[in-house]
Order: C-alpha cells, then sequence, then structure tokens
C-alpha cells in the first residue's frame, strides 16, 4: 500500500486501562464529591422547574401563588353550588316579604336558605352532585399535584441555594441570564448532565424548550390545523388552549404519544419503513382522544364557564373598557415565538409591541361605527347627565325601580360608544406603527409592507392581536369546537405529522430528541431568500418560514452572548452583526477588526446609550450614529427608534452612564481622533462595566435585536424587491471594505446634486406628517439645497433641548445628508469621515459633522 | 486448483516460483512476463490465458503476484488468495518490496508450502499459520538517530517517546519475540479524498473513502475494543445536531468485528489476529464537515514574447496548528513547452518541467495550515497559440496531510482484554491524502 510519513502517535493509556470487570461502567462518577446535583436523570424536567421557579420569584411566592389557587378553585365549586342552591332570590328581590320582629331591614343572611333545605336541595339535584364529584376530583388532582410539586420544588429550592448560592430573597432580583450561567458555571463541578462535559446555553434552552419548539416549528410549517376557512368570517384562526392541551397531549406526553419520555421520541418513529401504519395509528390515537374530548365536552364546558365567569366578571365591572383590550392570542404569540425563546423573553419582547399593536388596530376604526357611536354616546350621555344631576339634586331618586341599574347600564355604553370613537388627536400613520410593531415583533408577512393601511392587513394582524373578548368567546366556545378540529382537521393530517416528526428531529448528544429547527442551523433550515442564500442547503420542505432560522439565531446569538455558536453560524452572525453595524455606524470595520470582533455585542448598545446621553452634551456625532441605527433597518425609522423606549425612558441610567462615557469619548477622541464607536466601546465599556448589571445589557440587547430584526426584514424586502435595491445592495455586495467609497463622491459638492434621487429614496413609504412636525419645513428646505445651515441649526436647537421628540428631527437631517449617496449606508460613513479630520469642533461647537463637510 | 505461483519483479525477475502440480514448462514465467509487457496502458487484464494455461495476477509493492491455473476455477478465489498472500508476506516480512521479497524467500517458500497443498488452498489465517511457520524474517533496518533518541535516558519521557515513526509498523510479526516482548498495536485511520473543484472554485465532487486497519504484535489478545467518536453517525437520517457531528454514509466492517455496542456506544470488538487487517471501511460524499484543505487561484497568460505566465496562488485551509506534507501540484503545459522559468514564493518549493509528460510538477514539501504560496512559472513554448492555452490545466494535487482525517472520524480508545501484563503500546495514526484531487481551470 501507499507509504506515509505521518507520524504514530501514542493512544494514551490512562483511559483505556480499566480493569476488565469496571470496564462496562461506562459513566463512572468519581466519589470525591459529595454532591446531591450529578447525574440528573430528568434534566428536562429539572431545568423547567429551575425556570419556573425562576419566574414565579422564589419558592415562597410559588408555594403562596398555588395555595390560592387551591383556595380559589374550592371557592368557585363552593360559591357555585351555594348561588344556585342556597340563596332565596325572592327574598333578595323583596319579592317575597320577610317578617322581622325588631326591624324592618332585609340582611343578607335573610335570604340564605337553612342549611338543612339546601342540602336537600343539593341531594336531590344531580346535576349538581355530578358537577361537585367532578370538581371534587379534579381538585384532589390538583392536591396531589400541588404536594408532588412542593417536594419538588423544595429541592430545586435547595439547589439554587446551595449548587448556585442564590438565597430566594434575591432570585426576584437575578436575571434568567444570571442563573443560566451560574448552571453553565456548576456544571463543572456537579456534572448535571452526564453525557456532556460542559453544557451551552443551547443545551438549557433545547431542554426547557423542547416541546415548544416543535410547536413553533408546526406553526411555522403550518402544519397545525389552525386555520380555517369558514363560510361567512372568511379565514379565521381557532387556537386556544383546550386545543393546545389536546395536541401536546398527543404528541408529547399524552399515552402512547410520539415521544418514549421527555427526551426522545420513540425508535420507530425516527425510521421511515412503516410510516403508513404509524400514520393509521396516530390517526386512530386522535379519533379516540376526540372523542374523549367529546364526551367531556359537558365538564370541560362548565368548567371554562365557571372559570371564565369568576375571573372576567370582576374586570368587566372594574373597568367595561378592559373588553376592548386586545390581546396577543395563543396563535400570535405560537407564530411570534422564535425557536428557543423562553416564556419570560417573548411576555416582554410582545408587551413592547403591545402599545403599539394596539394603537395600529385602533387606527381602523369604522367611520360609519364612529358616526353611530358618538350619537349614541351623545343620547346615552345625555341621559346619563340628567340622572346624575337628579341624584346629586336628590338621593332618593337611586331607590326608584332600576334607576341604579340603568345608571350603569348606561354608563357602560357609553365606555363601549368611546372606544369606538377615535381620539380626536390621533393620526393614521399606520405603515410606521408597522415598523415600531415589527421591531418587536420581529415577525411578519412579507406582504404587510407596503399594505399596513389596508383592511386586509389588518384583519391578518387581528388573528395575531385579538380582542380579549373574542379571546374568551373562543376560549368559551373551545370544548365544543376542539374535538371537532381533533377529529375532522388534525386526524387527516396524521401522515404529514408522522413525517414532520422524523424529518425533523435530531439527537443531540447531551439533550436527547430535539426539533432540528431549533438548532438553528441556517445550513439546513436556512431560508434563501432571508440572507442565507449560499448557505443554506435546505430543500423547500425544510426551509423555515419567514427567516425564521435566521431570526430566532440572530435572537438567541444576542440574548446570549457567552454561547459559542458552531463555525458557520459564527460566521453567518458575525457577518450579519458586521454589516449591521457598518451600516449604522459608519465605522470602517475593516481597519478595526479586533475591537470589533471582541465587543460586538456591545457596541451597538454603547451607540444606543451613547445616543441619547449625548443628547444633553453635544456630541453629534454620536447622534448621527444613532439615527443611522435607525436609518439602517427603516426608512422611517425615527418613530420606531422612538419605542425603543429604554433609552428614553431610562433617565436615571442615562445620569450615571453619562459621566463615565463622556470621559470615554474624550479619551477615544484624544487617542485616535477617529470617533468610531468601536473605539469609544473598548475603550469605555471598563468605565462602565460594573454599572451595566447583566440586566441592563438584556434590556439593550432587546434593542439590538430589533434593529437586526428590522435590518433583516428590509434587506429581505430589498431582496425580494429587485429593482428598488439597484443602487444600493448591489454596492454593498459587491466590495466588502467600507474603504471603496471613491473620494470624489465624498468631495462631491453635497447641495449640488441633492434634488436627483429623492424620487428613490423616498417611495411611498414617506413618514406621515406626525412624524415631522417641526421639522418638515427643515427637510424641505433641505432638500431644495439652500439655506441648508441655517435649516440644519435651526433644528439643532430642537436637539440641543431636552425634549423626547429629536430622534425625528434627527433622522430628517440625516437622510437628506444621505440622499445624493443613492443609499444611506455609504452616506453614514462619509459623515463619519468628514468627520475625521475635526474631532475638537463637534466638542465646541453645535454643529453636527455633516455641517462641516458642507461650509 | 493453482498450478503454479510466482512473484516476479517489475523488470521481469523471478523472486519465487513454486510449481505445486509439475507439469508446466519452464518458460511459463517467461510468457507471462511478455504477455504483461506487450500490453499499452497501465492497467493489464488481471486473468490471461496462454492455450490451456490461465494467469491470474495481482500488482502490490511494486510486484506481479501470479498464480496459474487451469480452467473450471475460479478466477475471483485466486485474486483474493493472491491479496491474502501478499498481505502474509508483508505482515512476516514486515513490508512489502523487491528487496524484502528477495532476503525471505525461504520464509516466502515455508508459507507457500502451508498455505497451498498440492494445488488446493489450505489456510491464510495468520492465526494458524504462526504455529508452523518457523524461520525468521531478515529485516534491513537502515540506521536511524531515531532509534537511538528513543532509548529514554535515565527513564525521561521524551517526545520520541509519544511519537513513532511511521516505519515502526513495519516489521515483521514473527520477531517480536525477541525484541523484548515489544507488543504493540498500530492503528491507521487513513482517509483518501476525492475532489473535483470546477473552474469557478465550486466545488463538484468531493468524496473521502477511509478504513481503519489495524496492525496487531500481540501474540495473545483475546478481545480489543475501539472506540470511535460517539458522535458518529451513518447516513443522514441519524444526524445528530451541532457538536463535532462525524458522519458517513455508509461502512462496512470486517467479518470478526462485533457490533454488539457500535450501535450504542459506538465501540468496534474484535479478536486481532496478528498481522493488518482492515477493521472498517467506510465513504462519504459531497458533505465534507471541514472545509476543503487547498484552493487554487491560478492566473494564464500570454507574454508579449510568446511566453505562458502562469500564476499560480496556492492556499492552505488547514488549521494553522496542522500541515500538508509531501504537497505536490502537477500542472499540465501545452505540447511543445520547451523551458522553465520560475519564481518561488519561499525557498522549500521545487519545480521542474516533464517534458515527456507535458506538465509542470511544483514540490512542496511541507506546507503549513492558513498559509499561501504562490509561484510564477514562465514557460517558454515556441508554437503558442490560443488553442494551446487550453491544454493548461486542470491541475492535479497530490499531498498527505498527517494527524487530520477528512471525516473527523477519531479513536476515543483502544482497550485490550485481558489486560497484557507488559508495556503495551498502542499507536494511533490519522491520515488523509488525496486519491485525487483535480482542480480545473
Amino acid at each position: 500500500m501507499a507509504h506515509f510519513d505521518t507520524e504514530y502517535q501514542r493512544l494514551e493509556a490512562s483511559y483505556s486501562d480499566s480493569p476488565p470487570g469496571e470496564e462496562n461502567l461506562l459513566m463512572h462518577v468519581p466519589e470525591g464529591v459529595k454532591s446531591q446535583w450529578h447525574h440528573i436523570e430528568n434534566l428536562d424536567l429539572f431545568f423547567q422547574r429551575v425556570y419556573n421557579l425562576h419566574q414565579k420569584n422564589g419558592f415562597t411566592c410559588m408555594l403562596l401563588g398555588e395555595i390560592f389557587e387551591l383556595v380559589q378553585l374550592l371557592f368557585v365549586v363552593g360559591f357555585t353550588v351555594f348561588l344556585a342552591n342556597c340563596v332565596d332570590y325572592d327574598v333578595l328581590f323583596a319579592n317575597k316579604f320577610v317578617n322581622h320582629t325588631d326591624s324592618s331591614k332585609v340582611t343578607l343572611p335573610d335570604a340564605f336558605l337553612p342549611v338543612d333545605v339546601c342540602s336537600a336541595r343539593i341531594r336531590n339535584n344531580a346535576f349538581v352532585i355530578f358537577v361537585l364529584i367532578i370538581s371534587g376530583v379534579f381538585w384532589l388532582h390538583r392536591l396531589f399535584k400541588f404536594i408532588y410539586n412542593v417536594c419538588c420544588y423544595w429541592e430545586i429550592r435547595s439547589f439554587y441555594i446551595n449548587a448556585l448560592k442564590m438565597t430566594m430573597s434575591e432570585l426576584p432580583y437575578a436575571t434568567w441570564q444570571e442563573v443560566q450561567a451560574r448552571i453553565v458555571e456548576i456544571q463543572k463541578e456537579h456534572q448535571i448532565c452526564i453525557h456532556k462535559k460542559e453544557l451551552t446555553e443551547l443545551d438549557i434552552y433545547h431542554r426547557i424548550l423542547r416541546f415548544k419548539n416543535y410547536m413553533v416549528a408546526m406553526v411555522n410549517k403550518s402544519l397545525l390545523p389552525v386555520r380555517f376557512r369558514l363560510p361567512v368570517l372568511g379565514e379565521y384562526v381557532f387556537y386556544t388552549r383546550g386545543l393546545k392541551y389536546n395536541f401536546e397531549l398527543i404528541f408529547f406526553w399524552g399515552p402512547g404519544s410520539l415521544f418514549e419520555n421527555e427526551w426522545s421520541l420513540k425508535q420507530e418513529y425516527k425510521r421511515g419503513g412503516n410510516r403508513l401504519e404509524l400514520a393509521d395509528r396516530l390517526a386512530s390515537r386522535i379519533l379516540w382522544i376526540g372523542i374523549a374530548n367529546l364526551l367531556l365536552c359537558p365538564v370541560i364546558l362548565v368548567w371554562q364557564i365557571l372559570y371564565a365567569f369568576f375571573s372576567y366578571t370582576e374586570v368587566i365591572k372594574r373597568e367595561p373598557g378592559s373588553l376592548g383590550a386586545r390581546c396577543w392570542s395563543l396563535y400570535g404569540r405560537c407564530y411570534l415565538r422564535h425557536f428557543n425563546e423562553l416564556d419570560h423573553e417573548l411576555m416582554s419582547r410582545l408587551s413592547k409591541g403591545y402599545k403599539a399593536a394596539s394603537k395600529y388596530m385602533n387606527c381602523f376604526l369604522s367611520p360609519l361605527l364612529t358616526v353611530v357611536a358618538k350619537n349614541v354616546a351623545f343620547f346615552a350621555g345625555s341621559l346619563l347627565a340628567v340622572l346624575i344631576a337628579l341624584t346629586i339634586y336628590d338621593e332618593d331618586v337611586l331607590a326608584v325601580e332600576h334607576v341604579l341599574s340603568s345608571i350603569t347600564l348606561l354608563g357602560v355604553c357609553i365606555t363601549i360608544c368611546r372606544s369606538f370613537i377615535p381620539d380626536k388627536h390621533m393620526v393614521f400613520c399606520p405603515e410606521q406603527l408597522l415598523r415600531v410593531i415589527l421591531a418587536h415583533i420581529h415577525y411578519m408577512p412579507d406582504h404587510w409592507q407596503g399594505n399596513a393601511h389596508r383592511y386586509e392587513t389588518r384583519d391578518q394582524f387581528s388573528q395575531l392581536f385579538q380582542y380579549k373578548a373574542v379571546f374568551i368567546l373562543e376560549e368559551l366556545l373551545s370544548p365544543v369546537v376542539t374535538p371537532i378540529i381533533l377529529i375532522f382537521c388534525l386526524r387527516r393530517k396524521s401522515l404529514e405529522i408522522i413525517d414532520f416528526f422524523r424529518n425533523f428531529t435530531v439527537e443531540v448528544v447531551g439533550v436527547g430528541d430535539t426539533c432540528s429547527f431549533a438548532q438553528m442551523d441556517i445550513r439546513q433550515h436556512g431560508h434563501p431568500a432571508w440572507m442565507s442564500e449560499g448557505k443554506t442547503e435546505a430543500s423547500i420542505y425544510q426551509q423555515a418560514e419567514d427567516g425564521k432560522t435566521e431570526l430566532s439565531l440572530m435572537h438567541f446569538a444576542i440574548t446570549n452572548p457567552q454561547w459559542q455558536p458552531p463555525r458557520e453560524t459564527t460566521h453567518f452572525i458575525s457577518q450579519l452583526k458586521e454589516r449591521v453595524h457598518r451600516e449604522a455606524t459608519g465605522a470602517p470595520s475593516d481597519t478595526h477588526p479586533m475591537s470589533l470582533s471582541e465587543s460586538e455585542p456591545r457596541s451597538l448598545i454603547a451607540n444606543l446609550l451613547t445616543g441619547p446621553s449625548t443628547l444633553a452634551s453635544v456630541h453629534f456625532d454620536r447622534d448621527i450614529s444613532l439615527a443611522n441605527h435607525a436609518a439602517a433597518g427603516i426608512n422611517d425609522g425615527g418613530s420606531a427608534l422612538r419605542s425603543l423606549s429604554p433609552i428614553s425612558s431610562s433617565l436615571h441610567l442615562r445620569g450615571s452612564l453619562s459621566a463615565a462615557h463622556r470621559a470615554a469619548g474624550h479619551t477615544s477622541r484624544t487617542m485616535a481622533g477617529s470617533g468610531t464607536d468601536a473605539r469609544t466601546v473598548s475603550s469605555g465599556s471598563s468605565a462602565w462595566e460594573g454599572q451595566l448589571t447583566s440586566l441592563v445589557l438584556s434590556e439593550y440587547a432587546s434593542t439590538e435585536m430589533s434593529i437586526h430584526a428590522l435590518y433583516m426584514h428590509e434587506l429581505h424586502k430589498q431582496q425580494s424587491r429587485g429593482e428598488m435595491s439597484r443602487h444600493t445592495w448591489h454596492r454593498q455586495e459587491s466590495d466588502e471594505s467600507s474603504d471603496s467609497i471613491p473620494d470624489e463622491v465624498r468631495s462631491e459638492p453635497i447641495p449640488h446634486s441633492r434634488n436627483f434621487p429623492r424620487s428613490h429614496t423616498f417611495p411611498t413609504t414617506v413618514p406621515s406628517p406626525s412624524a415631522i412636525p417641526t421639522s418638515a419645513s427643515a427637510t424641505s428646505s433641505t432638500a431644495l439645497g439652500q439655506e441648508r445651515p441655517t435649516a440644519q441649526s435651526s433644528s439643532q436647537r430642537h436637539h440641543s433641548g431636552p425634549t423626547t421628540d429629536p430622534f425625528g428631527t434627527g433622522v430628517k437631517i440625516v437622510r437628506s445628508a444621505r440622499v445624493p449617496m443613492g443609499g444611506w449606508a455609504e452616506d453614514g460613513q462619509t459623515a463619519q469621515r468628514h468627520h475625521e479630520p475635526l474631532p475638537e469642533e463637534s466638542l465646541e461647537d453645535e454643529m453636527p459633522p455633516h455641517i462641516h463637510k458642507v461650509t | 486448483m493453482i498450478s503454479q505461483v510466482f512473484i516476479l519483479s517489475s523488470k521481469g525477475d523471478h523472486l519465487i516460483y513454486k510449481d505445486f502440480r509439475g507439469g508446466a514448462g519452464n518458460d511459463i514465467v517467461s510468457i507471462f512476463y511478455e504477455k504483461v509487457t506487450a500490453l499499452t496502458g497501465d492497467q493489464p487484464p488481471v486473468v490471461m490465458n496462454h492455450k490451456d494455461i490461465y494467469f491470474v495476477h495481482i500488482r502490490q509493492g511494486g510486484l506481479y503476484w501470479v498464480a496459474t491455473t487451469t480452467a473450471g476455477s475460479s478466477p475471483f478465489t485466486i485474486t483474493e488468495f493472491l491479496n491474502r498472500l501478499a498481505a502474509l508476506v508483508k505482515d512476516y516480512c514486515g513490508s512489502l518490496s523487491e528487496k524484502s521479497v528477495q532476503m525471505n524467500f525461504a520464509l516466502i517458500y515455508e508459507l507457500l508450502d502451508e498455505i497451498v497443498d498440492y494445488g488446493y488452498i489450505q489456510t491464510t489465517s495468520s492465526d494458524v499459520l504462526k504455529n508452523f511457520i518457523q524461520t525468521e524474517a531478515v529485516t534491513s533496518r537502515p540506521f536511524s538517530l531515531f532509534d537511538l533518541s528513543n532509548v529514554g535516558l535515565f527513564g525521561a519521557e521524551t517526545q520520541q517517546s509519544k511519537v513513532a515513526p511511521s516505519s515502526a509498523a513495519t516489521r515483521p510479526i514473527q520477531s517480536s519475540r525477541e525484541q523484548g516482548g515489544k507488543s504493540e498495536i498500530f492503528v491507521d485511520v487513513i482517509e483518501r479524498m476525492t475532489v473535483v473543484i470546477g473552474s469557478n472554485g465550486l466545488l463538484m465532487k468531493a468524496d473521502v473513502e477511509g478504513e481503519i486497519r489495524v496492525k496487531c504484535y500481540m501474540s495473545s489478545c483475546s478481545e480489543m475494543r475501539i472506540g470511535l467518536n460517539e458522535e458518529f453517525s451513518i447516513g443522514k437520517s441519524q444526524l445528530r445536531g451541532y457538536g463535532a457531528a462525524v458522519r458517513v454514509d455508509e461502512c462496512s466492517f470486517h467479518q470478526a468485528v462485533r457490533l454488539d455496542e457500535f450501535d450504542s456506544h459506538r465501540i468496534l470488538r474484535l479478536c486481532p489476529s496478528q498481522g493488518e487487517q482492515t477493521v472498517m471501511q467506510y465513504q462519504l460524499s459531497d458533505d465534507l464537515p471541514s472545509a476543503l484543505p487547498f484552493r487554487l487561484f491560478p492566473t494564464i497568460e500570454r507574454d508579449n514574447g510568446g511566453r505562458l505566465l502562469m500564476y499560480m496562488k496556492l492556499r492552505c485551509d488547514l488549521p494553522p496548528k496542522s500541515a500538508a506534507i509531501n504537497v505536490c501540484a502537477t500542472i499540465p503545459v501545452p505540447k511543445g513547452s520547451v523551458s522553465l522559468s520560475q519564481e518561488l514564493s519561499s525557498p522549500d518549493q521545487s519545480a521542474e518541467l516533464k517534458p515527456q509528460s507535458r506538465a509542470v510538477v511544483w514540490q512542496i514539501a511541507r506546507f503549513a495550515g492558513g498559509t499561501q504560496l504562490s509561484a510564477l512559472f514562465k514557460l517558454e513554448v515556441p508554437s503558442l497559440s490560443s488553442a494551446s492555452m487550453l491544454e493548461v490545466g486542470p491541475v492535479g494535487l497530490s499531498f498527505e496531510l498527517p494527524k487530520i482525517t477528512a471525516t473527523g472520524l477519531q479513536i476515543r480508545f483502544l482497550r485490550l482484554s485481558p489486560i497484557q501484563p507488559g508495556p503495551s503500546q498502542r499507536w494511533v495514526r490519522y491520515v488523509t491524502h488525496s486519491d485525487s484531487y483535480t482542480i480545473r481551470i
């Protein structure tokens, strides 16, 4: 055979020389460490509990909460039975006269039936007995579960205290990232997971979110039957908690489910051979579960009604408007969830988007309804006013029958009507609002963009963001509809489901079987239209829709900066970050590769931090970089960025940071004068490292993620609309280095060509007047290329004022400056570039750097 | 049924000749050699006939291994027999070469006596044979400093005790007894790459064929367990997500390998007999987990003076700590190339024009990972036309990548049971080499 020059290496003997008897013990836990946390068998459950305990703010809070839940249950049942059987309503409504010897007043105890009558009534009513038995069984079940949970969580508590060294009192103030870091840390000494030497963040997420990732993937691939085309309502999404519970029961943990235990799929489902047979089996299981649902339907229905009644009537009474308030639907949560996103991350994201989303939905008030509502409100209001006036005059009016009730009713009526009357000062700017929403929810079908004002878009958005009343109604309907969906819709998909689980399950060492989408491997599941062009090898069946793989990957990498992704993935992330960063800051990234790669996760944050803090001071180059952030992702970015509110709202933080930052800014200025933000951060990070807890970092991580999400959507849009991209993107792609901007472009007199490309960069999405109340005139005048310095300096005055508005104006200025370039990215750089030789001046006078360029 | 067995050197010298059944003419060897050399092309047919005699031959170690037979016996049996014979000779003599065969002719005759009796094959198992073979192999080991430095002054653990030269595995199995009871096991993980890169730099084809070979010098070893990477998976369906997943498309095992622990722990169990065995063979197509080791950036243009300029930039994409050795790039050049002038980027390279094969051979003894070498070749081609420009390329690369496997396969451990009393030494060697690595221009 061929002759090789390669040397032999010695195979280390230490590992292999175990005596023959012991060699079968593959996992040998050293005796020295007396830890009770090594080798936890069901790590899924363990991590879930660790997470839950953290989310529920410690053991005591959780214990109390669970106890109250039990008591509440008891109360709901007891009180309902009591109301139904033991109250003499005739007495209450004064239809029956009660004879009292001492006074004529009717007291509440008078309305109660005596105990023996009451119990007799209950005993005779079979239905009540039935309900009582059912709820008793249910309650006992809950009780046992509670006791079991207490035991388990006690263990978790001691895990927190002994292993993680965190007391229960500090737990509510620790972020999950901190807890997770400690878990990763202690794996080294305790060996929680025996299959791996070291745990990664992704492993923990995989274990906690194993089934949720599957659900997200199934919704993403439209596998679950939750969308229906109804004859009258059109396309409708029906996805309730009951349905979700049933799905999970069928797929994950019910008897005979696809999963053998928490962490592994049954072997036969991994092989393609007998898929038809398995699909048949699954179909029959679904059928049986559907039938069981149908049989139990009355019980569930009663339960749902009771539960809804007691949890919502109080709310409705307190603030009737709350029913009009919306909430993110269950489907929306599934659709918007990233792979590997924990509950609290999703919740905070959606909560941030809530305001904008409800604003957006409120934009679409039907004018007809408004007219009607206005008038109804007028009549109801006048009636109410009269009644109230009469009451004030003489409170005996209240004693008249139904006056109190009619006052209440009229009040409710007015409140409802008012919700249909738009705010007088509200302006219709759906496209911007949708941008802001997108910055938080990160997912959106392609066709929404540019169609934000259409009613169809609104309807589709309402599938994600529904009325709470609709939500409750759906929950109430769910016991009836669920079996139908199971039997008629899900059963037909059983083969697809079997195929899905077989194709998209991977076995990861140390984690078990997990959804392959959750690996966030762009090579296997990337979508070519979402920046993974050329990197992905996925077939259409394997591609995650809506760029979910890419966005999830970014999200995970940003929320877990310690995570070390595999190689191609790192490449993707760093490439994207670099692009965002470069176009955002205009910093010539290739000159500082080290500082960039090291401080990449923080550099954007730092930009955002510096933005507002330097508003008070006069570093306008920062302001531009900040504004460019907005521009990086969005055309009308000012409002979107304003909604990324941690910056503008964290005044106290700003106060503490600005000093450090100014110092950092000074150092960077003096040492390089380059004004590159990467440099600033690397020098400044040490100054404020101590002040920034991980909580703060994670807050800014969400901001950073928003920017990335906007950027990716923008890029996606550009890619899908070829001709739009011509003048910006080709350039970006063709030459990697930002040095390639030709000098003549920079030295080109800017006012000269200002008018020309405006038509390109201001397509249909011109910001609505609301965003530019003061600077509209400034923009137009600068766009005409006359008296630019004065106009700008006038808007500078706005900047220096302590208002929150100047973001909008800042963006305007930047945009007008970048218009001649035919693309925003390059111009941000030129602005920076021109700033370079003049670093000191921007400290002294209030001119932004690009003004220097002009004058 | 075998009539004769003989071994010829590449020049046609008779090294070994054994007639089992008698009756054949003496000139049979020269008839065979004439037949083989008369054919053009580098691969003469394995089975040839002359009147009613059939020749079956293989080439190994630069030698012709020939068996003659009459009609009616299976050619495959005889081919397999010849392969086994060559393997046995290699085991017993240490290496296969004309010299070793010459020096050990007595041993080989003894082997043939045991293996074949009156033309019928008896056994080729080295376990059986070792009881009968008495002759010691004669080896000619060149004196090397390496052996001296291996002594280990004062028992110090020198660097040398951690590596062994590749020649360490080429020693006869028989002589192990009096060499101080040196019981050693050598494991080779050898992968061959077949790569075609298109002219646009895109990968067109990338195959890896690999094998695990065990060479055992243990006299008494009941069982051996070889642990592969735990992430090792076969086929696409078993993808194990992230982590250093080692995937092959298919693999096959030696018949003596027991696989009862393979599914769960990736452990191969076998009872090795002395000598060399191929324990496992595997292959992987088109989906290499690592980047390709080499990239070539060629620029080819015509000079004003009718010279052909070839500017070659070769980049090694291996990790920086590893290196490729014996890299050799063969660049086909137009017909009628007369002379070559070269500018090489570093002194340890060499290049020469081989007019008979119409190629420039560029040799690099050692090529560290992450570096880039360039060479400028100026070829004097008297009749240079644009058509002859097309004759340039494709470039063939041959190389050896020590300590690297393209698939990432590693030997986790190698356990012997029962435990050997003496100091047993286990060695492993990972090699990836090029089967054909073609870069189109």
